[in-house]
């Protein structure tokens, strides 16, 4: 093994341990809207907020870069460059998302003062985390980007989607400076705030998932690198194409021109067009495998990819994108609903498949299969539908009753969160939560190997 | 637009790209098995499609633009499974002659 | 066919995001010139001395912020520059306090507390006018009293911030955006 792939693998291990922080801080966050005070002044609900919502950030990240680390290497069949200062690198990386999760559950709050931008809390969502720790992030994003662009120039060649990776690379990095500034206009803070979120998880962030999922196929199914290449070439094509407009939808409502209404819905209205490409891929491949794959939990977590990718962030936000629907949806649990879907759909499937394909590489197995992942897989998206449901039914009756008809005064938003159907679906995203959490468990159980793999070693390619 | 307006519109724009999906999904998997009642619910799905897209400009308050914008998703909805079957089927069969 | 040649799409891929991301540039350019305090989609910062007002305009068919006269604000008519100051010190106690992560702001934050968009002009406060206002505001931050089921936390916040933090509702209140929210205070019969 390249020590690059020793490094993605203790980057994917991190993963895991942060996906599980951020499920044990979102159940947290949940009891609050059950039980009026909870830990009123002691840990109040946004502190648990940011360490969830941050967490799920951290975790997909620490994903991306384990793959990348694990991929890297046999794609140039080189040791990458420079990975002597990444390893040194993670380990800052961790420490310091250990210190500032330290300082945002003990200290919490500062006073209105620059000290406390730069070292406890920035208060921006997603990027709440001192301005000291987003220099930290930003280092490891440069070193990162470096042990890639190195390893191939000093390997004089690159291939297809490596270099469509590299190239995502750039814009990933520089909007990541989004992190820093105090802006003292909402608007104008919003406005940019939304090219780091949007132009990540709508627009960079699918490129890399695209480029990883091309790998993965090609190491899972033994794919032909010419058909991967091509059809990575067309997602890029048809998700920038609509996304980097698709920008768009964010700027409704933040005080910027009515010309986004247009644009920013119609872009948006396409989103869906590329996601549906994927599904087909996806089921064409399944097709043309009869279902089997020597890894099967790794096949069945790209499947789920494509469709969660799909349902989640296509069905959901469709409904939702359209101005006159938006007005009223803005800011509600049914962007809540969307936004869990979604990210599951098309970001956490994807890393859990690249952790299952290597634990099978890297415990020299043919092929993975068992009882333990089925049972989490299911677990795991049983637990989100039921969540994404519960948050439905929750924002749908906080659409009608706060925006649409209470006019979202406070008054409007204390009564909607005492009705009835809010408050069952807050008690079942709670329980669908548990379930979650559970296949979390689970998942974690079988990564360790706990057992031993008997059906792994007796059962490859065929039925 | 009233608030049930409001509601039963965002459930058929939902209902809309889930019917693409299943038509995408169904067309994919006749391919696959060549199943006669897979390929009658690939046809019932886009069947459905067309159905909410007539609702959605028929019974729904959404400005004329969106409108057309959702009668154009239709054809776009019918052509994406078929051209991107076929160009992966291409794909695939040049890889093999290679 | 060329459609089935990867270069093809490669080529694709590249002219599309170069022309999608010439047109996002451009766009960003208009759009920062008009949400600059100022401008008429976004006060300047010293609107704080002027009564604000979001009521429904049957020109545009949809709520919009109506700035009046004058109407000061703790007492005090602010310039420019000192209103500037003073809002852009509220920002860091939003930022500080982490408000978004419970809030939200022009719709966008967390879920678990009220939209800020209007809170200035909130019906829980119009009955005070003015500076009693911007008085009974301050006050309700710097200890919060319980509204409902959902209690807001004490944040610490001292005098000069939550005087801070309610320029910045005020000056907040009177951006224009497009109609969020919609029926804002119609329920409660306003």
């Amino acid at each position: 093994m390249y020590r690059s792939q020793r490094l993605g693998l203790k980057y994917l291990t991190a993963s895991t341990v942060m996906f599980g922080a951020m499920i044990a801080f979102g159940l947290l966050s949940s009891i609050y809207y059950i039980w009026p005070g909870f830990l009123l002044n002691v840990f109040n609900f946004n502190t648990a907020k940011i360490i969830h919502i941050d967490g799920l950030v951290i975790w997909l990240l620490m994903g991306f870069l384990g793959a990348i680390y694990w991929f890297l290497p046999q794609e140039l069949d080189r040791e990458v460059d420079g990975i002597a200062l990444a390893e040194i690198l993670f380990w800052v990386f961790c420490a310091a998302v250990a210190a500032v999760v330290v300082v945002f559950l003990v200290v919490q709050y500062g006073s209105a003062t620059e000290s406390s931008m730069w070292f406890i809390n920035q208060g921006r969502k997603y990027v709440e985390a001192p301005r000291w720790a987003a220099l930290g992030i930003v280092a490891v994003m440069g070193v990162f980007a470096y042990n890639v662009i190195g390893t191939a120039l000093k390997a004089r060649k690159s291939t297809g989607i490596l270099t469509v990776l590299i190239v995502d690379l750039v814009p990933l990095v520089v909007l990541y400076f989004d992190a820093f500034p105090e802006i003292r206009n909402m608007s104008q803070d919003l406005f940019w705030w939304w090219w780091l979120v949007h132009l990540w998880v709508e627009a960079t962030w699918e490129v890399l998932i695209g480029c990883i999922m091309a790998w993965a196929l090609i190491h899972l199914v033994s794919a032909s690198r010419r058909v991967v290449e091509s059809w990575l070439y067309v997602e890029v094509a048809m998700v920038l194409g609509t996304g980097i407009l698709g920008l768009g939808h964010h700027y409704f409502w933040i005080g910027t021109p009515r010309y986004w209404f247009a644009i920013g819905g119609f872009f948006s209205a396409l989103e869906p067009l590329p996601l549906l490409g994927m599904v087909v891929h996806a089921v064409y491949d399944a097709g043309s495998q009869h279902l089997r794959a020597a890894n099967r939990p790794a096949f069945y977590w790209t499947l789920a990819e494509a469709f969660g990718n799909f349902i989640g962030g296509g069905v959901w936000g469709f409904m939702m994108t359209l101005p006159q629907i938006n007005l009223y949806s803005h800011g509600t649990q049914w962007t809540v609903s969307h936004g869990h879907f979604a990210f599951w759909g098309a970001y956490g499937c994807g890393v859990i498949a690249v952790l299952y394909l290597a634990l099978e590489k890297s415990r020299g197995y043919e092929g993975l299969d068992g009882r333990a992942w089925k049972w989490s897989f299911a677990l795991l998206n049983i637990g989100i539908l039921g969540m994404t449901g519960a948050l439905l039914v929750a924002g749908m009756d906080q659409a009608f009753y706060e925006r649409a008809i209470g006019g979202s005064t406070w008054s409007a938003f204390l009564a909607m969160q005492g009705r009835p159907w809010f408050n069952e679906g807050m008690w079942a995203r709670l329980a669908f939560g548990l379930m979650f959490a559970c296949g979390y468990a689970i998942l974690v159980y079988d990564l360790l190997g706990a057992r031993r793999r008997e059906a792994a070693v007796s059962e490859p390619m065929a039925a | 637009m009233t608030p049930s307006e409001m509601l039963a519109t965002a459930l058929l724009l939902g209902g809309f790209i889930t019917a693409a999906g299943a038509y995408g999904l169904l067309y994919c998997v006749a391919r696959i098995l060549d199943h006669k009642i897979v390929r009658a619910g690939s046809h019932l799905s886009y069947a459905g499609l067309c159905l909410i897209a007539f609702a959605l400009v028929a019974f729904t308050p959404l400005h004329a633009g969106w409108k057309v914008l959702v009668v154009a998703s239709c054809a776009a909805y019918l052509m994406i499974p078929p051209v991107t079957w076929h160009y992966l089927a291409r794909l695939h069969r040049e890889e093999r002659i290679r | 066919m060329y459609t089935q040649d990867p270069s093809f799409w490669r080529a694709g891929a590249i002219a599309t995001t170069i022309f999608m991301s010439i047109v996002l540039a451009a766009l960003t350019v208009d759009t920062l010139r008009q949400i600059t305090p100022g401008s008429p989609r976004v006060p300047s910062y010293d609107v704080i001395n002027n009564s604000i007002a979001y009521e429904y305009d049957p020109a545009r068919a949809e709520y919009a912020p109506k700035i009046g006269g004058e109407e000061l604000l703790f007492g005090h008519k602010y310039s420019v520059e000192e209103a500037a100051a003073l809002i852009g010190k509220g920002k860091l106690v939003i930022q500080s306090r982490a408000c978004i992560d419970c809030h939200t702001f022009f719709g966008n934050g967390a879920y678990y507390a009220p939209d800020l968009t209007r809170a200035w002009m909130d019906p829980v406060w119009t009955h005070y006018s003015g500076d009693k206002r911007g008085e009974r505001l301050a006050k309700f931050l710097m200890n919060p009293f319980r509204l409902g089921a959902r209690p807001m936390p004490n944040l610490r916040i001292e005098r000069d911030e939550a005087e801070a933090l309610v320029a910045y509702l005020k000056w907040m209140s009177s951006v224009d955006s497009n109609g969020f929210p919609d029926r804002f205070g119609a329920a409660s019969g306003q």
